[in-house]
This record gives structure tokens, C-alpha cells and sequence, in this order.
């Protein structure tokens, strides 16, 4: 009986550690999905870069996003699909439209399925507030394509996947509040083939 | 055999739990360690506008010029002075060794120009006797402090390099 015993434990053990190991990214990826308020393709985590994360947010923070500001200076955003729930996909083209967001400087950066950015030969890989050309009801378009396109492109070179960031530093008061971060106009993020 | 079933599932759950657990916790600390070895300890790096050939830190913003200082506050207080230009957006903010972004000060913020910051280990005093240095606490005896400034037109590099380079550090005599 004590042979069942010990062969029993370190089954358990070893099986244990294993599924504790495997389940790492998969955990990592659902909290962290589960702590991020969501608004269309837009995502954000209010509690990133805080003391108050727990500890699998901070674990992802760490991975994808490693020095980011607390909320109170910076709220980023990030879309890793279009309008549609689409994946966001380096062969397609996308027009990114909206209002130019309430914040004392913000911008809008394309990375690959890596997390970093994207190799192009314009060296271009972001828009923002102090170089962006809005037209005169203080809208913008980007259009991220691998193509050349008028205008502000966002060259999005070889990738694959992509991810798109909204950074927005010193925000207004309106995404500070979890229900109005739901309903707040974000640029959209429509495919255009 | 119940019992012996009942228990193996028991410590099956325990173990996976505790493993997941322990792994998890230990991912902010082992990236920023690997972050950290990167850089030299208690002085600033100052590095060029992020580009694609940047692997070090995920997702940098290609519009924002970074200096870098990976603190070590274990010999004593250290004083930090950096020079912030006018007319953008510029912040010195804090990371402890697991990650948490333990304190923001930005140009609207800052006491003054240059601005002072003392980063004091826990326990450790500092007298702040002209009261214009903002007095931060480090909860780790490692970490990283990272200024940004956005660069609002590329003509603009020049004076922010120059402007950057005027950083200085200086490790401070521990009291109490």
C-alpha cells in the first residue's frame, strides 16, 4: 500500500507542476483579459503599472508592456483586431478614423506579434498629436497598410499580426470613469481589403 | 483507495496551483532583472528615439526620447537632476524591481528647473533642506527610472540631446 501511496504523490506532483507551468500563458492572457475595460477593438487595463495589479496582470504588463505609467498620468489602449473582431492581419489595409482624443499629447503606434516595432523604410511607425494633420472638425485618418497611402500612413512593412497602441498622456477627466471608457469615442478601426 | 485518489487529486490541485503561483510572481522580478543588465548601474543612458531595430523594452514609443537609470540604493540615497525643456511633455517616473510604477513627476508637476528628485531607501533619511527636491521612497533596492520627453518635431533632437545629456546622479551619504 505504501508503494500506492508514493507512486500516487509524485504522480500528482509531477502532473501538478506540469499543468502549473503549462498554464502560465493561457492564465495570463484570460485575467488579463477579464481586468481590461473594453470600448469596440479598444482594450484597457486601469490598474497597469500600479501597486494595486494583481499579480498576473503585472506578470503580462511585464511581458507586453514592460514599463508602462499608472493611470493617473497615462491610459493606454490596445487593439489586436478591427471593428469587426477581426485579427488585425500585416496583409490587409485598415483606415483608422476618429476625433482627436481629449489628452495633453497622444499617438497611435503599430507593432508586430513581437511587441516591438514594425521594420519599414520610411522609418515611420506611429501618428501623433504634434505632427498628425487633422481636418477642420478635428478628425483624423491613418491609413496602416503595407502599400503606400496619402496622407498619414502607418507603414505596417512584413508583419503578420499587428497591434495598434493609443497612448494618452495627461488624459481628460471622461476616461478616468470605468463607464464612461466603455462608451468614449475611440478611433475606428475599419478593413478595407 | 478513495482516500488515496481523493489525496493524489488534492496534492495534484495544490501543486499546480502553488507552481502557477510561484511562476507567475516571479516573471515581473526576472524581466526587469534582464531589463536592468542591460544598462550600467547609477548612471543615466540616453537613448536615441526608439526605432525598429530597438529590442530591448516592448513596445517603445518611437515618439518619445528616453533616458534611463537603473538604480541600485543600497550604498545610500541617490540625487537625481535633470534639466526639462519647455513647451512639451516631459515626466521622471519610477519602477520598482517588480515592475510598479512607484512615482510620476511631470514638467507641470516638477518644484522646479532643473528638477531635484532624492530616491531614499526604505528606512534611510534625508534632509531635505532647501525643500525643493522631490523626496521619493524606493520600494526596491533596484529598479528602473526612465524620463521621457515627447519630441514634437524631429528638427527638435539636437536640443532635447542636449538638453538630456545635462542629467546627473549622485550617490548620497546614508543616515539613520
Amino acid at each position: 500500500m505504501l508503494v500506492w501511496w508514493i507512486v500516487a504523490v509524485v504522480i500528482a506532483v509531477a502532473a501538478g507542476a506540469a499543468i502549473g507551468y503549462l498554464s502560465v500563458g493561457p492564465l495570463l492572457n484570460l485575467v488579463t483579459r477579464l481586468s481590461t475595460v473594453k470600448n469596440g477593438p479598444w482594450g484597457t487595463s486601469l490598474a497597469a503599472g500600479s501597486v494595486s495589479a494583481n499579480p498576473y496582470l503585472r506578470a503580462w504588463i511585464a511581458r507586453h508592456a514592460l514599463l508602462a505609467l499608472r493611470k493617473e498620468e497615462t491610459i493606454y489602449f490596445s487593439a489586436y483586431t478591427d471593428e469587426d473582431g477581426q485579427p488585425l492581419r500585416g496583409e490587409c489595409d485598415y483606415r483608422i478614423e476618429g476625433r482627436a482624443p481629449d489628452a495633453r499629447w497622444w499617438s497611435i503606434t503599430a507593432y508586430g506579434e513581437d511587441d516591438f516595432l514594425i521594420p519599414n523604410e520610411q522609418g515611420r511607425y506611429s501618428w501623433g498629436s504634434t505632427e498628425i494633420a487633422l481636418d477642420e472638425e478635428g478628425r483624423f485618418t491613418i491609413y496602416l497598410s503595407r502599400t503606400p497611402k496619402p496622407g498619414n500612413w502607418l507603414p505596417s512593412g512584413e508583419a503578420r499580426r499587428l497591434c495598434l497602441s493609443l497612448r494618452l498622456y495627461n488624459p481628460g477627466p471622461v476616461y478616468y470613469d470605468r463607464q464612461s471608457l466603455k462608451t468614449v469615442e475611440l478611433p475606428r478601426i475599419i478593413r478595407e481589403g | 483507495m478513495g482516500v488515496l485518489i481523493g489525496s493524489a487529486i488534492a496534492i495534484f490541485l495544490v501543486t499546480a496551483v502553488v507552481v502557477n503561483l510561484v511562476l507567475v510572481l516571479r516573471i515581473p522580478v526576472r524581466v526587469m532583472r534582464r531589463t536592468m543588465k542591460l544598462y550600467p548601474v547609477n548612471q543615466w543612458v540616453f537613448a536615441r528615439p526608439a526605432t525598429a531595430r530597438d529590442r530591448a523594452i516592448v513596445r517603445p514609443s518611437p515618439d518619445l526620447h528616453y533616458s534611463i537609470l537603473c538604480y541600485d540604493v543600497s550604498r545610500g540615497p541617490l540625487r537625481l537632476r535633470a534639466s526639462i525643456p519647455e513647451g512639451q511633455y516631459w515626466s521622471i517616473s519610477g519602477y520598482s524591481n517588480r515592475t510598479d510604477n512607484f512615482f510620476i513627476i511631470n514638467d507641470l508637476q516638477a518644484r522646479s528647473n532643473p528638477i531635484e528628485v532624492v530616491l531614499v531607501p526604505k528606512g534611510a533619511r534625508y534632509l531635505n533642506a532647501t525643500g525643493k527636491a522631490h523626496l521619493v521612497t524606493a520600494p526596491s533596492k533596484q529598479g528602473i527610472i526612465l524620463i521621457r520627453t515627447v519630441i514634437t518635431k524631429r528638427a527638435d533632437l539636437p536640443r532635447l540631446r542636449e538638453i538630456q545629456r545635462r542629467s546627473t546622479v549622485e550617490l548620497l551619504e546614508a543616515r539613520g
